[in-house]
C-alpha cells in the first residue's frame, strides 16, 4: 500500500532552529551564521568584527570545527565569549548542536552571536541554526568562481564578504568574473571587499553588522506590527 | 556530506510514519530533492540504506526525484526554467523572482505492507 507523507525532511531540524531563534530573541541577541571555505578567514573576520564593535556591541561566538579548539583559544585571547563545538565527522553545525551550546553561553552579556560554521560552502546552507542572516565569506585565494559553483549560499546569504583583497595583484582572481558570477545568482546582494590582514574595508564590515541589527530592532518594535 | 544528516532525518520520519500507519515493512521511499541542495544521490542512497539498516525499515529502497530549478518573475510574470543557475528574468531583466522549485527536501510517499508486528495503532 502507498502512504502519502508530504513532509519536509528537515522539519525537525527547522523546528529546533526556530526554537533557538526564539531563545536568542528573548535575550535580545541577533545571531549570524557565518559560512565559508576552510581558510577563507572566518575566524579573522570575527576578530575584525570584535575590534570594530568594541564599545558599541558585545559579540559572542560559537565555533564549529570538525576537531580542535584552536579558533576558540584564539578568540578567547581577545576577550570574546567563545564556545567550541566539535562536530567529529559532521560537515556542518546542526540546530541541535547550537541549542546545546546556547545554554552554555551567557546570552545576557552579548548583543550579537556569530556562529562560525564548519568550513564548507554546501552542507551548512540547508540547516537553519536560529540565525537572522547567513553571511557568505569567500576569499581571493579560492578563485573567482565560487558563486557559480555554490549557488544556494550566495542566493540565501544577506551579505557576501570578499576577503584577502590584498592578494588580488598576486593571483589570477578577476573581480569582473567574480561579480558576473555573483550577479546572476543574486543581483542585489551587498558585497563587502576587505582584507582582515591589512585592515582595509573592515570598517564597512563592522558598520554592516551594526546596521543590520538596528534595522532588525526597528522592524521588531511592537508599534510596527509583527 | 550533508547527505548523512538528511538521511538521518529521513529515516526517523519514515520510521515514525511506519508506526503511525501500522506497516510491517517498507519497500519504497520516494523523495524529492531540489537541484539547489547539491545533494549527491548516490551518497544519500548509501547513507539511507546504512542508517535504515538498523531500524524497522531496513531494506527499503530510496527513490530520489531530482527537481529542477523553476522560478517566476514577480515583475512580468515570465516563467524561468534554466539548466544553469541564473536568477535574472530573461524576458524583462527583473531580479525579483519567486523560486517555484529547486529547493525541495521533501518526502512524497512510502510503499509498504500492513502487518501486526508493529506497535503503532491502526
Amino acid at each position: 500500500m502507498k502512504v502519502a507523507i508530504k513532509e519536509d525532511i528537515l522539519k525537525e531540524e527547522d523546528r529546533i532552529g526556530a526554537r533557538n531563534r526564539e531563545v536568542l530573541h528573548k535575550h535580545g541577541v541577533t545571531a549570524f551564521n557565518l559560512i565559508g571555505s576552510p581558510g577563507a578567514g572566518k575566524t579573522s573576520l570575527i576578530e575584525a568584527a570584535y575590534r570594530q564593535l568594541l564599545g558599541k556591541a558585545k559579540i559572542g561566538v560559537i565555533e564549529g570545527d570538525l576537531a580542535s579548539d584552536k579558533d576558540t583559544v584564539r578568540l578567547k585571547k581577545l576577550g570574546l565569549e567563545a564556545l567550541q563545538i566539535n562536530t567529529g565527522r559532521g560537515c556542518h553545525l546542526s540546530p541541535g548542536m547550537v541549542e546545546e551550546a546556547l545554554s552554555d553561553i551567557p546570552l545576557d552579556l552579548i548583543d550579537i552571536l556569530i556562529i562560525e560554521n564548519v568550513g564548507n560552502l554546501v552542507c551548512p546552507v540547508s540547516f537553519h541554526l536560529g540565525e537572522e542572516a547567513k553571511i557568505g565569506l569567500v576569499s581571493v585565494a579560492e578563485g573567482d568562481d565560487k558563486p557559480t559553483k555554490y549557488p544556494l549560499l550566495f542566493r540565501e546569504a544577506a551579505v557576501v564578504i570578499l576577503n584577502k583583497i590584498d592578494l588580488i595583484p598576486y593571483t589570477d582572481f578577476s573581480r569582473e568574473a567574480f561579480y558576473q558570477g555573483l550577479r546572476v545568482i543574486n543581483p542585489t546582494i551587498p558585497v563587502i571587499e576587505l582584507s582582515c590582514r591589512t585592515g582595509e574595508g573592515v570598517g564597512e564590515w563592522g558598520e554592516w553588522l551594526i546596521g543590520y541589527c538596528q534595522n532588525l530592532y526597528e522592524r521588531m518594535k511592537p508599534e510596527n506590527g509583527n | 556530506m550533508h547527505e548523512w544528516s538528511i538521511a538521518d532525518n529521513l529515516v526517523k520520519l519514515v520510521v515514525k510514519a511506519v508506526e503511525r500507519e501500522g506497516l510491517a515493512s517498507v519497500s519504497r521511499v520516494v523523495i524529492q530533492v531540489g537541484v539547489l541542495r547539491q545533494v549527491i544521490p548516490e551518497s544519500l542512497e548509501m547513507a539511507f540504506s546504512f542508517l535504515a539498516g538498523e531500524t524497522a525499515i531496513a531494506g527499503a529502497g530510496l527513490e530520489i526525484e531530482v527537481v529542477p530549478l523553476k522560478a517566476r518573475c514577480r515583475d512580468c510574470g515570465a516563467e524561468i526554467r534554466e539548466g544553469e543557475f541564473i536568477f535574472i528574468c530573461p524576458a524583462c531583466g527583473g531580479f525579483d523572482l519567486d523560486i517555484l522549485s529547486g529547493k525541495e527536501l521533501f518526502i512524497d510517499y512510502i510503499e509498504g505492507e500492513k502487518g501486526r508486528q508493529v506497535s503503532g495503532k491502526q
